[in-house]
């Protein structure tokens, strides 16, 4: 998809969300969404697959999310896969959390951990790097089992490994 | 209303409640002969 029709989905949105008032739920959601389908080749060959029926493929997504994330976030992606746009969903997405984030003066920090963060590790781990970055942060955490233990951050264009991973691999290429 | 948490069972099971009783169409027809 080009960069301006992602740019106008993401708008879209974005506008829907705010009018509703519930824009930095909806943000989140969609965030957690557009990671399941990165990362879930079976989602995402499911709600990629032109042969299945659009509104097939939105009760895929009604299924997933209906009771679990708020309505408007379940309409938004089911009006983005109905449309046969599932596969641009993660970068439409990622544009919405930038201009969510923006809104708020804040950056967008994504966090990769092996394990689930509980509520006081996010928190300290937010505070954290909004002092080493000297910037206030949107934080997302996304549960990433490959990085085996530790935690890597992307802010913008700085990346913070401290991964078991990369730990592994600079040990691999030193032997 | 709680984090959402997404995990490969959940990703299962809304794929088979979702696609389920549908049966993809298959067509076959020649449309052409390499001799």
């Amino acid at each position: 998809m080009s960069d301006a029709r992602i740019e106008a989905y993401s708008r879209a949105l974005f506008e829907v969300a705010q009018a509703e008032g519930n824009l930095s739920v909806v943000e989140d959601e969609l965030f957690r969404m557009a990671r399941a389908v990165e990362s879930s080749e079976q989602l995402r060959a499911t709600l990629t697959d032109a042969t299945i029926p659009a509104d097939r493929r939105q009760q895929v997504v009604e299924k997933l999310l209906g009771g679990k994330a708020s309505n408007t976030s379940v309409q938004l992606v089911s009006l983005i896969v109905g449309s046969g746009r599932g596969r641009d969903l993660p970068a439409i997405v990622d544009r919405l959390v930038q201009r969510a984030s923006s809104e708020q003066q804040r950056e967008v920090a994504e966090v990769r951990s092996a394990v689930a963060l509980s509520d006081d590790q996010t928190k300290r781990l937010a505070e954290a790097l909004s002092k080493s970055t000297g910037r206030k942060l949107n934080l997302k955490v996304v549960v990433d089992p490959s990085v085996l233990g530790g935690l890597v951050a992307t802010v913008g264009d700085e990346v913070i490994d401290d991964t078991v991973r990369t730990r592994l691999e600079q040990i691999k290429t030193r032997i | 209303m709680a984090d959402l948490t997404l995990s490969a069972s959940d990703i299962a099971a809304a794929i088979t409640k979702g696609l389920e009783g549908y049966k993809p169409s298959v067509e076959a027809r020649t449309v052409g002969r390499v001799t």
